[in-house]
């Protein structure tokens, strides 16, 4: 047997481990690379910063723990953007039970970035993380079973969609920031951001809240679904479209609010040239073979 | 180290998972992976009670009544475990599939004409560009190629739905090599986690 | 079928017409579908259990899994609608100890498979997998870190990409999708399509 041919025979376990060996490297020695600002993660910036100041956010974090290092490092630098800017949050979704507990634990964060004080009695509804605190700056409102007919609801009749109640099962009337909200619409809110890792995600938020709302829609989405969102983004639809880790590191770069995303991108770097090898080895190995076997 | 029992369960159970990489009969990860369906659906069936029905039944308790017809119509879905009363449970998810129906109609065409409308963005006068006629020309070459019941030696469909083809191949490449770094990225987060949170070497 | 068709219509008509809309039906409608939904959601939890519970009784291949699963997700369940979703309580120890890592890991694990997939399948067979599997690398390396180090155009390119004839196919499959739920929603409403009460399609 030939080089070629033993290459073709290779147990996939020794290329398991090879990933293993270089993500681990890339985490037990970082080094950092620079992640360049994109036009399309310049426009998320543009967006949160181009709401009026002082107005209310709805996010919307519609998704779970598998995919919580994209998303939740684009939910905390879209938190500092909205804090720096003044901007209150108000946190929900219909499709994903676990995500507004995740989405929550990262407001807090950039909370305690913006004002650089650590928050005390973090997850709780007596927050408190410098000057902002929960109620006041931001509400999470939980997760309410439903996906569309409930996003539509919340558009309508917000207290109805929400049973009134938030997270923590403490009544909406009872916090500064939520108590008068109507319906996620133009009336209350002045944008809506929606984390999104397929379906139920923005799509759904645009057909049921952005559009008979009046709410310019942001996405943030993971990487795989990049190319699928770019449709909507380019057709207007959402008014921005964060893109990944990737998107996230940029911002976390420039904001000088380094994390999960600045800290994954020397994996994907290292991942992306493991691919091409990979490919080329593959293809070496089916062309030298392919003369063999039609022998 | 961490001192955190919750690190160390979330660590272990980290490791438990990757044991499937070396033994793909592993019982640790399918006893991990067994719960995890468990728990995890377990969790939302109690954050549903308390975050949403609790308060529904306290105002049913309160004298609102009209929630009792939307949970009936819930429970009825549970007949279908019974022989006799399955007509109940095929009515249940009747409505269900009829509400799903009639939701496509009324909420999903401003998003479908969004779409189509944005495909006509800026062809001609101020603002027009190269990308836009590119973007369109290959819109229809796509849409093209999925007209499967036509005659595909007529020269012209035949070219155009290959360019069709081609344009397709580019996105779900494009997709591919997204999903790559997509999955490097939950790996790295669980790597980072082992080594940063649980075990602080670095 | 006439449950299908009436739950569709009053969706359709509570959206589209002025009357409806002042009564405020498609609210009261959406609230109902979510108190049903609601209420009807263990059923997943329960066909689970029926399907391990076989598998404990006929003592079936690893049934001893089966019935820890059985075990501590009803207990587990038990103490969440207990205590609910507080920091601190046993429901959210277990959601941050167990639940998340677990998920993220098992997600996690596909990135290993994509790699030996990618050694394995992606070939130069064709023209159209030559376009796919250059498409996948260029978006690949344009999308991390590596493509501005090597070329400082790359991401403008993988942009071009992306927004360009990625975009356009995608585009294309987005509005066939659109259709063909229209379309679906429309054979259910007529009660042309009958799969979900147990018939066959007309």
């Amino acid at each position: 047997m030939d080089f070629a041919q033993r290459l073709g025979k290779l147990d996939p376990r020794w290329i398991w481990a090879i990933v293993m060996v270089i993500v681990f490297a890339s985490v037990l020695a970082p080094v950092s690379v620079p992640v360049p600002m994109d036009p399309q993660t310049q426009g998320a910036i543009n967006y949160i910063n181009g709401l009026p100041k002082g107005s209310n956010l709805f996010l919307a974090p519609e998704y779970s723990p598998g995919s919580y290092p994209e998303l939740d490092p684009q939910v905390r630098v879209i938190s500092i953007l909205a804090f720096q800017h003044g901007l209150h949050i108000v946190i929900g979704d219909s499709g994903f039970a676990l995500g507004p507990q995740l989405a929550e634990a990262q407001v807090e964060a950039a909370a305690a970035f913006v004002t650089g004080k650590a928050c005390t009695n973090p997850g709780t509804p007596q927050t408190v993380c410098g000057d902002l605190k929960y109620g006041v700056n931001w509400v999470n409102v939980g997760y309410k079973q439903g996906n569309g007919p409930t996003e539509n609801n919340m558009e309508r009749n917000f207290q109805t969609a929400t049973q009134g109640v938030d997270f923590y099962g403490q009544p909406l009337s009872g916090y500064p920031l939520s108590k008068d909200i109507q319906g996620v619409n133009s009336k209350y809110f002045s944008g809506l951001w929606v984390e999104d890792t397929g379906s139920p995600g923005c799509q759904e938020w645009l057909a049921n809240a952005a559009i008979p709302g009046n709410l310019p829609l942001g996405c943030g989405v993971i990487i795989m679904e990049g190319p699928t969102h770019a449709t909507f983004y380019a057709a207007g639809q959402y008014k921005a479209l964060l893109v990944g880790a990737r998107g996230a590191g940029a911002i976390e770069e420039k904001l000088k609010a380094p994390g999960l995303g600045l800290a994954g991108q020397e994996t994907a770097m290292f991942a992306s040239i493991l691919i091409v090898i990979a490919v080329i080895a593959g293809n070496y190995v089916y062309f030298k073979t392919k003369g063999k076997k039609a022998a | 180290m961490s001192m955190n029992p919750q690190d160390w369960v979330a660590g272990l159970v980290t490791l438990a998972l990757w044991t499937w990489l070396i033994d793909r009969e592993s019982v640790i990860f399918e006893f991990v992976q067994y719960l995890y369906i468990g728990l995890s659906f377990a969790y939302s069936i109690a954050l549903n009670y308390a975050d949403y029905l609790r308060p529904v039944l306290g105002k049913i308790g309160a004298g609102q009544l009209e929630y009792i017809i939307p949970i009936v119509l819930g429970l009825m879905i549970y007949a279908r475990y019974t022989k006799r009363l399955d007509f109940l449970g095929r009515w249940s998810l009747s409505f269900f599939v009829g509400y799903g129906a009639g939701y496509v109609l009324a909420f999903t065409p401003a998003v479908f004409l969004g779409q189509l409308s944005g495909s006509f963005f800026h062809l001609w006068g101020k603002g027009g560009s190269l990308n836009n006629w590119i973007l369109f020309l290959l819109l229809l070459a796509s849409i093209v190629y999925f007209f499967f019941t036509v005659n595909r030696n007529n020269g012209f469909i035949k070219h155009t739905s290959a360019l069709g083809r081609y344009a397709i191949m580019v996105f779900l490449g494009a997709t591919f090599g997204a999903t790559i770094l997509y999955r490097y990225s939950l790996l790295f987060g669980r790597v980072y986690f082992v080594f940063h949170n649980w075990l602080h070497f670095v | 079928m006439l449950i299908t068709a009436l739950a569709g219509l009053v969706v359709v008509v509570g959206e589209y017409f002025q009357f409806a809309q002042n009564m405020n039906v498609l609210t009261t409608f959406n609230t109902w579908f979510q108190v049903a939904q609601t209420v009807a959601f263990p059923i997943g939890l329960i066909s689970l259990f029926l399907v391990h519970g076989a598998n404990v009784q006929r003592k079936r291949q690893r049934w001893v899994l089966s019935l820890l699963l059985i075990v501590v997700t009803s207990i587990y369940l038990v103490v969440s609608l207990i205590t609910g979703p507080r920091a601190g309580t046993a429901m959210d120890w277990v959601y941050q100890g167990y639940i998340s890592p677990a998920g993220s890991t098992l997600y996690g694990i596909i990135a290993f498979v994509i790699t030996s997939c990618t050694f394995r399948t992606f070939r130069f067979r064709s023209r159209e997998a030559t376009v796919l599997v250059v498409a996948a690398l260029f978006i690949l390396i344009a999308q991390s870190p590596l493509g501005g180090l090597l070329w400082s155009k790359w991401g403008t390119i993988g942009d071009w990409i992306v927004l360009v004839p990625s975009n356009a196919a995608s585009r294309a499959i987005v509005l066939g999708a659109y259709l063909g739920g229209f379309a679906t929603a429309i054979r259910v409403l007529l009660g042309i399509e009958r799969a979900h009460i147990g018939g066959m399609a007309k």
